[in-house]
């Protein structure tokens, strides 16, 4: 009987090691999910897969494979074989266009194939941005997708990945007018103000690269019109009058050439099937589209070219209004910071604007200055919005166009003054008007900036001297002849 | 032989079962305070009362979850999880079992360890150890704090048990056989007659040791304010006159004591110091009221430094009921992580509607919004943020941490706004329409004014009886200054055009603009759904809550939005589903 008494515990004893042993171990766990990969490295891998034979001649005698060497993960898209053997004779004598080409087809990290409708943008080893999206990258479909490495992933596409021109690229390489000039504006200041060349970056001292579009960026998509040459000199030629400046033609031709092809640049990328009917430009010109005018269209690694064989943007569309905000103003002809208001208020339409009120300030005939941009050598007509709600009189107030430049004064030749171009009427602010009120019309001669100023009435006696202001706008006219 | 094997064979089982692995380490600490050595003398039944305290802050997520983020004015953003998307869209019937937000088991935690504390305190002034001032006090405070928990669990739950006995075991509340559902009229009945039983209700007498000043905490506002409760469940009760007369208590508890200063400031709405700025107000730098950008807007200046100013003069001009978190103590405030942007989650933001509440607002300069709108929200991007809990912890202009450990901050439970409002609602249920309208817009002694008299001896004052005898004489000749002649009116401190009323309607008018001034003032407080609440069911009129919640999210574009609203037309799916899993 005692032995049983001894065999008692010793089963529990074994039941409690059981249950220790039955414990898993995340570790095993953890290593078996990488079973099946191999170790081997990328290149070796290449070298085993008989669709890549082709493409590995080109790695290797452009010498790209040293970059594979381990240090980093790749993905490699290798077009088969016959895709390659169609396109090797064209790359053999050009060691550069070769690099480039090989280099479009290699990827930093691992990606393994994008199945879904959304887009990963990869940029390549040749620095241009191909869309991976939908099982296709730029448009080729796989054979063969996510073998694995041990430094990196392959895939075998079904097109080769040839490398496509940058609109800049493109620009350079075909020189018609209109490219000729934007290519011009490297070596030639539009205005004579320019800003200081940037030592960095030499080709931001291009007006159309610093205004209208960075086109070298590989990061951002365009769109892009060109007209033909004679259509672009027609179109020049035709908005001279706008574009006056100091009565020197050969500027003002060079101006005008520039507003022309500032609005021919846009920042969203459109094939011609997906152009809209209507484009914004980075001045606002609404640009009418006529899908019948483009005769041909090219695919860039940044955009879309398309050529028109007629222009198709009418002058009325480039006169656009020009706003001055009251709450922003470049100066005062005295110190009134402590009763210079900024106010927010709700128009008649619940739309919520800011304006500027300067108040009780004791001065009498205070300016207020602002500035504008360049504005068309035209006619205008002017309007300003003035909310008069917090006081119970009405109070006068008038605007002066002057001029941007500033000249010696005639009286003392030390003072530089600016010459005024017109000054409108003292006119009534009155009480909660909302709507805009028109001003007159004045002409400009000069294609320049100016600098509208709000003056208020010659008084020092407060509730009389206020001036306020949500706007100005200036509407150019066409010009007849 | 065989008989030893099988019982062998028991006792490996028997091991096998005992043998999980985490009990191995449920050692029991040694120093531990057995039972019998508690509630030996009056530091015992403090350190008691405080206790209490404590864990009363550990409700403070799900009371402001329940009362503001159900309503109309918190949403969730897209980085906060199901569970709070779930009480946001306030569908009670698709709530998950397992969602912690709802679960109540925390609060009855409280409420049993108030009945511990209570039943210990009845011992204790058997045995004489304490004086009957010192357990009338203590007493009366523990019960407050188990009214007002009971009063929060009802306002969400709608049934609930009402358990008086000190439970060792939290899960015992569940056992319906015991503890039978009250429903809410019930509790409240019976939460009205405990606390109208209390033998105390004022605060702790200023020589009560639990008054001394705290780690720097001033500890009078800290606890509950027995008649502001008693005022509230009151109201709650339609028991108007009852209403106001507590919340008047209130209002006038410091007119005796110290300073004419306390008389005239103290929960008066006083008005705004617009030379100085140093108030709680809403305001502009003098003479520059018309620019936007000189709006005060500061930590220690006008209505915003309310929230984050130390417990000064003009702090306790309006907290009535505050609790501090603070870094050194557990618990550890959850305001930052739910509403802060940068070191917290930003789980929580202002909702749509609420900024279209406060758009419709004109402010006394023309400005077409509230400008507690930009004190009590700051934006990143589209986004608000909520500021309002996070003031101790981030820089105004740049939202970042001033110092990311130092996670301070209050649980906002009472201040003088809300017992201005609810005074106003109870005055204006009990016909005082001008009296509500007085304390709603531009203070009392203007209401009852006429600018044309010089002599103020008969004018400036309500003329009625208590509760309702409001003095607010401002006058120079003869000289007067009452008790009342610094209340400003809630729009009148908040800087915003008054209301007009309607003669002919004045009772829901009145009623709906005191509910959506609570809105506009104390938005994310924590006194939201309670307000829709209360009204709608006053008026048994539950469009009155449900087109409030369909606002909020048919504005943010929740597809189901329509669903919802037809089903909070119906009364019981107003309230959280009362459950919790029982412990194994």
């Amino acid at each position: 009987m005692k032995k049983h008494h001894i065999l008692t515990p010793l089963i529990g004893l074994i039941c409690i090691l059981l249950l220790q042993v039955s414990c898993s171990d995340p570790w095993d766990e953890h290593a078996r999910d990488n079973e099946g990969l191999t170790n081997e490295p990328l290149l070796e891998r290449l070298e085993k897969e008989p669709e890549s034979n082709e493409f590995m001649k080109l790695l290797r005698a452009s010498g790209v494979d040293k970059v594979l060497d381990g240090n980093n993960a790749y993905t490699v898209f290798v077009p088969e074989n016959s895709r390659i053997q169609a396109v090797a004779s064209s790359l053999q004598n050009d060691a550069e266009a070769l690099e480039r080409f090989v280099k479009n087809h290699i990827a930093v990290s691992t990606h393994r194939l994008n199945a879904s409708a959304d887009t990963v943008r990869l940029t390549m080893l040749s620095g241009k941005i191909l869309d991976f999206v939908n099982s296709e990258i730029d448009g080729a479909a796989f054979t063969k997708t996510d073998q694995a490495g041990a430094d990196g992933i392959y895939h075998i596409i079904t097109e080769v990945l040839a490398p496509r021109q940058s609109l800049w690229e493109y620009i350079n390489e075909h020189k018609d007018e209109q490219n000729a000039f934007i290519l011009s504006l490297n070596d030639y200041n539009l205005h004579d103000t320019a800003v200081v060349e940037d030592p960095e970056d030499y080709y931001l001292n291009n007006e159309f690269l610093r205004e209208v579009g960075d086109v070298r960026d590989e990061t951002r998509r365009f769109t892009y019109f060109v007209l033909n040459d004679a259509d672009f000199i027609a179109e020049a030629q035709q908005f001279l009058p706008y574009v006056n400046y100091r009565n020197h033609a050969d500027s003002s031709y060079a101006i005008s050439q520039y507003h022309i092809v500032k609005d021919m640049l846009f920042d969203q990328m459109y094939d011609k099937e997906n152009l809209p009917a209507m484009l914004l430009s980075r001045s606002n010109v609404p640009f009418p589209v006529d899908k019948s005018a483009i005769s041909r269209s090219v695919r860039l690694s940044n955009g879309w070219i398309h050529f028109l064989d007629r222009p198709t943007l009418p002058i009325p569309n480039k006169l656009v209004d020009v706003y001055v905000e009251g709450e922003q103003p470049w100066g005062f002809s005295a110190s009134v910071a402590e009763r210079t208001f900024h106010r927010v208020r709700k128009d008649p339409f619940g739309e919520l604007f800011t304006d500027i009120m300067v108040q009780n300030h004791g001065v009498s005939s205070l300016q207020v200055l602002y500035q504008t941009p360049r504005m068309y050598s035209t006619a205008y007509d002017v309007y300003w919005r003035a909310l008069n709600d917090v006081q119970t009189n009405v109070f006068q107030q008038q605007v002066g166009i002057f001029e941007f430049d500033t000249r010696p004064s005639e009286e003392d030749p030390e003072q530089e003054v600016r010459d005024r171009i017109y000054v409108f009427p003292y006119t009534n602010v009155e009480q909660n008007n909302y709507s805009e009120v028109y001003l007159g019309e004045f002409t400009l001669a000069d294609y320049s900036r100016i600098v509208p100023v709000l003056q208020g009435a010659a008084t020092t006696a407060n509730g009389n001297n206020t001036l306020v202001l949500d706007y100005l706008r200036f509407v150019p006219k066409l010009k007849t002849n | 032989m065989k008989k030893n094997f099988i019982y062998g064979l028991s006792v490996a089982l028997v091991c096998l079962v005992g043998s999980s692995c985490s009990k191995f380490l449920d050692v029991e600490p040694e120093e531990v305070l057995v039972k019998e050595q508690m509630y030996r003398n009056i530091y015992d039944a403090d350190a008691a009362v405080i206790g209490v305290y404590g864990k009363l802050l550990s409700l403070a997520e799900q009371h402001v979850l329940w009362n503001e983020l159900r309503a109309d004015l918190l949403t969730v953003t897209n980085r906060a999880n199901p569970y709070l998307r779930e009480v946001s869209t306030n569908d009670v019937g698709a709530i998950s079992a397992d969602n912690p937000y709802v679960n109540p088991r925390k609060f009855y935690e409280v409420i049993l360890n108030c009945n511990d504390v209570l039943a210990n305190f009845q011992i204790m002034r058997e045995e004489n150890k304490f004086t009957p001032e010192e357990y009338n006090q203590r007493y009366s405070d523990i019960m407050a704090v188990r009214t007002w928990v009971y009063l929060q669990l009802g306002i969400h739950f709608g049934r609930v048990p009402y358990v008086t006995d000190p439970l060792e075991d939290t899960d015992a509340v569940l056992d319906r056989d015991k503890y039978p559902l009250l429903e809410f009229e019930q509790l409240l009945a019976q939460l009205i007659t405990d606390m109208e039983a209390i033998p105390y209700k004022l605060l702790y007498a200023s020589t009560e040791s639990l008054m001394y000043a705290v780690d720097g905490y001033d500890m009078e506002r800290f606890y509950i304010n027995k008649q502001a409760l008693l005022g509230d469940l009151h109201l709650w009760n339609n028991d108007y006159q009852k209403a106001a007369e507590y919340y008047k208590l209130v209002m006038t508890s410091y007119d005796n004591l110290g300073n004419d200063n306390f008389r005239y400031d103290r929960y008066k709405i006083k008005w705004a110091e617009i030379s100085t700025n140093n108030d709680i107000a809403v305001g502009y730098l003098r003479y520059r009221e018309q620019d936007v950008r000189t709006l005060i807007n500061s930590k220690t200046q006008g209505w915003r430094s309310m929230f984050s100013r130390t417990q000064d003069v003009l702090w306790n001009t309006e907290w009535v009921w505050a609790l501090p978190f603070n870094s050194n103590f557990s618990p550890q405030n959850p305001f930052i992580s739910l509403f802060a942007a940068n070191g917290g989650d930003h789980l929580l933001k202002p909702s749509l509607e609420s900024f279209d509440l406060w758009n419709s607002q004109t402010q006394r300069n023309g400005l077409p919004y509230d400008a507690r709108r930009d004190l009590s929200v700051s934006m990143i991007g589209q986004e608000g943020v909520v500021t309002k809990y996070t003031d101790e912890f981030s820089d105004i202009a740049t939202m970042l941490p001033i110092d990311k450990f130092q996670r301070n901050g209050k649980w906002h439970l009472y201040r003088a706004a809300k017992l201005h409002l609810r005074f106003a609602e109870a005055a204006n249920r009990d016909g005082h329409h001008r009296l509500a309208v007085g304390l709603l817009n531009n203070g009392v002694g203007r209401i009852y004014d006429d600018p044309d008299q010089t002599d103020k001896t008969d004018i400036q004052q309500t003329h009625l009886p208590f509760p309702y005898d409001f003095d607010a004489r401002n006058g120079n000749n003869p000289h007067y200054r009452a008790t009342w002649h610094r209340n400003d009116g809630l729009r009148g401190r908040a800087y915003v055009t008054f209301r007009e009323i309607n003669p002919t309607d004045s009772l829901t008018q009145v009623e709906n603009y005191l509910i959506e001034e609570a809105a506009l003032e104390m938005a994310f407080e924590g006194s939201r759904w309670e307000d829709l609440l209360r009204i709608a069911m006053r008026r048994n009129d539950p469009s009155f809550l449900a087109d409030k919640i369909y606002e909020k999210l048919n504005k943010e574009g929740y597809p189901h939005a329509d669903a919802v609203r037809n089903k909070l037309m119906s009364r019981e799916n107003w309230y959280l589903p009362f459950t919790w899993d029982v412990a194994d």
